[in-house]
């Protein structure tokens, strides 16, 4: 078993796993594994499931959970340490790319800002877009209203 | 009324009618805004994924500026307020993080919505008024970062806010109650997880169109990217007719101050809102 000793995961010894957090999670109907699931693989010292699961990837960080749990546990904070431990331990989920969160930092530390048509394009040309001439047609009114520059 | 404003990659890229429109109103309103010089990105969400260090010293940035000009930071997106007050919260609470990040004192940090709800008031709003938006339904959206996990003017309902209702309804139209007004539009998963992030934002636009209101209003650049840009992708993905314009809070009130269409970016609206401004005269 791996021990816990990631400096930053918060307060996931507190979860009674009530499931408040995961009765709300928006994103839940998307993955197996649900927030209350996750911190209890914390609770069994189960890092690496925990580090693996696709959920992770899936929350919006839209603080649902944090606001409705009754023993203060910030979960979206424990999905976010998960995410850094995952790359830290190498347990990426399969198939997870990061080309988003990576061209992401590299603009922001070579620029200190994020431009949104760069991050598209690039993002764009790592994955197929699903429906490319709808995206294409989006690309042009937005451009037209000034919207990207 | 002074601020620094903070404006964020977004309100310089497709959300620039937010800023448009919210520096017509501000100047409107006497509130004094001068933009912060050398800003750089909070690191949305994806700093706090990948680089832990990043996602402290970012907002930590803006927080050292403010400080330096003793001014209050006024911010429109909810994700460059999220991060910024998760900082400022930390250094209130920890005093070893606030000493080795040598912060004096942390500035206010607030959203323009709190500034109109709140500390400028509907019944001041309501003064400004010269085209009322009588008869026009505008339903109210939230979604996440607005009302959580701060609370807005530190008061106000996780659940079920009322601070975008209040200028709602100082503009003279009727604001519509939206049972899905705090849930998350997606926007956030809109390049890692299209497909979830699509669903989310469908889910949000069927069940508005059954409220039929006139306009969707909300304070969040990534909602309204979301709400109005891709709002034809969900249509097609829904397989019905959506046409709902969105509006921006402050593209909803500049209208009744009777301040210029093209000053309030509306013309830079996916959606079109055409049906909406001819009603209003």
């Amino acid at each position: 078993m791996e021990s816990l000793l990631i400096d930053d995961i918060p307060k996931y010894s507190l979860c009674v796993q009530c499931g408040r957090c995961s009765s709300g999670c928006p994103v839940a109907f998307e993955s197996e594994d649900t927030p209350r699931k996750i911190i209890r693989f914390l609770q069994w010292g189960w890092l690496k499931e925990a580090c693996e699961s696709p959920f992770l990837w899936l929350c919006a960080s839209c603080q649902v959970c944090s606001v409705r749990c009754p023993r203060g546990v910030e979960i979206p904070e424990i999905m976010l340490a998960l995410r850094r431990t995952a790359q830290q331990k190498g347990w990426i989920m399969a198939g997870e790319k990061l080309l988003f969160y990576r061209t992401f930092m590299k603009m922001v530390k070579k620029k200190g800002r994020i431009s949104e048509l760069h991050l598209g394009l690039a993002t764009a040309l790592g994955k197929m877009p699903s429906h490319p001439v709808d995206e294409a047609l989006l690309f042009l009114k937005l451009l037209k209203r000034g919207k990207i520059r | 009324m002074n601020y620094l404003y903070y404006p964020g990659c977004s309100l310089k890229g497709a959300a620039i009618d937010y800023d448009e429109s919210f520096r017509a109103v501000a100047s409107a309103l006497d509130i004094g805004v001068e933009e912060m010089k050398d800003w750089e990105c909070c690191g949305a969400t994806v700093a706090k994924s990948v680089d832990k260090n990043a996602s402290v010293s970012l907002p930590l940035g803006t927080l050292k500026s403010a400080e330096k000009e003793g001014k209050d930071l006024l911010m429109l997106c909810p994700s460059c307020y999220a991060n910024h007050m998760s900082i400022k919260v930390k250094a209130q609470n920890d005093s070893v993080f606030k000493e080795t990040h040598s912060l004096d004192q942390t500035p206010e940090i607030k959203q323009f919505l709190e500034v109109l709800a709140f500390d400028v008031g509907a019944e001041k709003l309501r003064e400004g008024i010269v085209r009322s938006l009588k008869g026009i339904r505008a339903l109210t959206y939230y979604g996440c970062l607005v009302a959580r996990p701060f609370r807005l003017a530190g008061t106000e309902s996780h659940e079920n806010p009322k601070a975008m209702e209040r200028v709602v309804e100082a503009t003279g139209a009727q604001s519509v109650f939206f049972p899905y007004k705090v849930d998350c539009c997606g926007g956030t998963l809109l390049i890692s997880r299209e497909k979830v992030a699509m669903k989310l934002c469908g889910n949000l636009l069927k069940e508005a169109k059954k409220l039929s209101p006139d306009c969707i209003v909300v304070a969040c650049p990534l909602c309204h990217f979301m709400l109005d840009a891709k709002q034809r992708a969900v249509e097609k993905e829904l397989g019905e007719k959506i046409r709902i314009p969105v509006l921006y809070i402050t593209q909803l009130l500049g209208i009744a101050m009777g301040i210029d269409y093209k000053r309030l970016g509306l013309h830079r609206l996916v959606t079109s809102p055409k049906a909406l401004l001819q009603r209003i005269k």
